[in-house]
C-alpha cells in the first residue's frame, strides 16, 4: 500500500497497525487510537 | 510508613473529605500551575514542551519548593514532540513570556458531521490527520506516523515514571489532568481541538440538527475513542482508595453558549456523567472555565458529595451560598493578586477564601485561572500562601 493511500478506512487503517509489529497484536489498536488521541492536543 | 506514603494516604483522605462535604483538619492544595511551572523553574518552554524527560525535572524541582497536595498537570498537557514529528508547528512559543498560543483553527467542515457520527475514528483517520498535518499528505507518511509513535511511547513512559516518582518521592498522588480518566462531551472536543471556536458558534445557529446528531453519535468520550458507555462496563462500584477524583471532565466551550443552547448541547452529556458519578459512588471532578453563574441550576442537578467543581471566574462565595451544599468547590485564589498583591494580602485573601468556604468541608484551594504566563504569579506569594495553608487548621 502506498503513502497516497494510507489514510483510508479500513484498508490505511489496518495497513498502519500492521506496520506497529514492535507491539503485541493485542496493544496494536489501543496504540494507534491513543496516538491519534494525543494528535488532537 | 515512610513519610512520603504516609503524605500520598493523607492527601487523597483530605481530598475525598472535601468532596464528601466532611470537615477537615486543613485544606487540601491543587495546583493549577501549567506552563508557569517551566518558567519558574528557570527552564524555557521551547526546551520541555519538546523534551518530556526534562519536563519530569521541573514538576519535581517545582514540588521540592511549594509542595502541593495535588496537581491538575504533571507537564503532559502539551506533548509537542509527537506532533513534531509530524511537522505540526501551529503552536507559537514565546520563551521570554512563558507564552503559548494557537490560532483558530478548524479541522472540520459541516458536511463532515454525518461522518463522524456514524464512525469518529474513520474521520479522525482519513480527514483530521491529513488536514492537521500536511506533510501526511506528501511521500514517507507511514514512517511519519512511526515516528509520532515512537515520540508517543516516549511521552507515556517519561509521563508514567513523573508519576511514580511523584507518588514515591513526594507523596503526590496522580494528576487530575492525564492522571485520571477524562470523559468530554463530544461538544468540547470540536471546541478545544476540531472545529473551533467560529465554525461551532456558526454551526449553533446554521445547523444545530447536524451537529446534535455528532454529538449523540460521539457521545461522552475520552480522547481515546473510548465512551463513558463502554467505561462503564468495566467499572466496579466504590471510589479508587489510590486516588483523589475517579474521573474528570472540562469545560469551556459552554462559555459561547446560552442557558437555553446549553440545556441542549450540553446537560444530557453533563448529566450523563452525574448519573454515572451517583450509580457508581464515584467522584467527579470539573474543571469549568470562564464564568459560570448562568448554569447553577444545572449543577443544582449533581449528586450530593460525588462532584467537585472548579470554577474559574466565578464569584466563590455566591457560589457557596447556590450550589455549595451540593458539590465541593475549588477554586478561589485570584492569579491577578498572586502577581500583583503583597504577600501579606495574599495569606490574607487565603485565609478569607478558607473561613468562607471551608469552615463545613467541601472546599479545596486552587488558583482559580491556568497559571501559565511569566505575569499569572509571583514566586514569593505562591510559596507564602501553600505554607500558611498547610499550617493553618480549621
Amino acid at each position: 500500500m502506498s503513502d497516497e493511500t494510507l489514510f483510508t478506512y479500513p484498508e490505511g487503517w489496518n495497513e498502519m497497525l500492521a506496520a506497529l509489529d514492535f507491539l503485541p497484536e493485542g496493544q496494536r489498536e489501543g496504540f494507534l487510537k491513543g496516538l491519534v488521541g494525543i494528535l488532537l492536543l | 510508613m515512610a513519610d512520603s506514603q504516609r503524605l500520598y494516604q493523607e492527601r487523597v483522605q483530605l481530598y475525598k473529605d472535601a468532596a464528601r462535604h466532611r470537615k477537615t483538619n486543613r485544606v487540601v492544595i491543587l495546583a493549577n500551575i501549567w506552563t508557569w511551572m517551566t518558567y519558574d523553574m528557570g527552564y524555557k518552554l521551547s526546551e520541555t514542551l519538546f523534551d518530556s524527560k526534562k519536563m519530569g525535572q521541573v514538576v519535581t524541582k517545582f514540588q521540592e519548593k511549594y509542595q502541593f497536595d495535588f496537581f491538575m498537570d504533571f507537564g503532559g498537557r502539551n506533548p509537542l514532540a509527537i506532533s513534531g514529528a509530524l511537522g505540526h508547528t501551529d503552536y507559537i512559543i514565546n520563551d521570554e513570556t512563558a507564552n503559548l498560543n494557537i490560532n483558530d483553527f478548524s479541522y472540520v467542515e459541516p458536511e463532515d458531521y454525518a461522518e463522524i457520527s456514524e464512525n469518529y475514528t474513520k474521520f479522525l483517520w482519513t480527514k483530521f490527520l491529513p488536514r492537521k498535518y500536511q506533510k501526511l499528505n506528501e511521500a514517507g507518511a507511514k514512517q511519519k506516523m512511526l515516528n509520532a509513535g515512537a515520540e508517543f511511547g516516549k511521552f507515556v513512559q517519561h509521563s508514567t515514571e513523573i508519576a511514580q516518582t511523584m507518588a514515591s518521592d513526594y507523596g503526590v498522588p496522580p494528576a487530575i489532568f492525564l492522571g485520571t480518566p477524562a470523559f468530554w462531551n463530544f461538544f468540547e472536543i470540536l471546541f478545544n481541538w476540531l472545529r473551533g471556536i467560529k465554525g461551532l458558534s456558526l454551526d449553533l445557529r446554521q445547523r444545530p440538527e447536524a451537529l446534535k446528531s455528532a454529538l449523540d453519535g460521539v457521545g461522552v468520550t475520552d480522547f481515546f475513542g473510548m465512551t463513558l458507555k463502554e467505561y462503564r462496563q468495566s467499572s466496579q462500584k466504590g471510589t479508587d482508595p489510590s486516588k483523589g477524583p475517579d474521573v474528570s471532565t472540562y469545560l469551556l466551550g459552554h462559555s459561547i453558549l446560552s442557558k437555553k443552547q446549553f440545556e441542549v448541547f450540553y446537560w444530557p452529556y453533563l448529566k450523563e456523567l452525574f448519573d454515572y458519578a451517583e450509580e457508581y459512588d464515584k467522584i467527579l471532578h470539573i474543571f469549568a472555565e470562564s464564568e459560570n453563574s448562568r448554569f447553577y441550576d444545572f449543577f443544582k442537578e449533581a449528586p450530593k458529595d460525588h462532584v467537585v467543581i472548579h470554577l474559574e471566574l466565578d464569584d466563590m462565595f455566591k457560589a457557596k451560598k447556590e450550589i455549595g451544599d451540593k458539590v465541593c468547590l475549588c477554586g478561589g485564589m485570584p492569579i491577578d493578586l498572586l502577581y500583583n498583591g503583597t504577600v501579606q494580602a495574599n495569606i490574607d485573601y487565603a485565609k478569607h477564601l478558607i473561613d468562607e468556604l471551608a469552615a463545613d468541608g467541601g472546599f479545596i484551594f486552587s488558583q482559580n485561572k491556568m497559571v501559565s504566563y511569566a505575569t499569572d504569579c509571583k514566586a514569593e506569594n505562591l510559596k507564602a500562601v501553600n505554607d500558611f495553608i498547610r499550617e493553618y487548621t480549621i
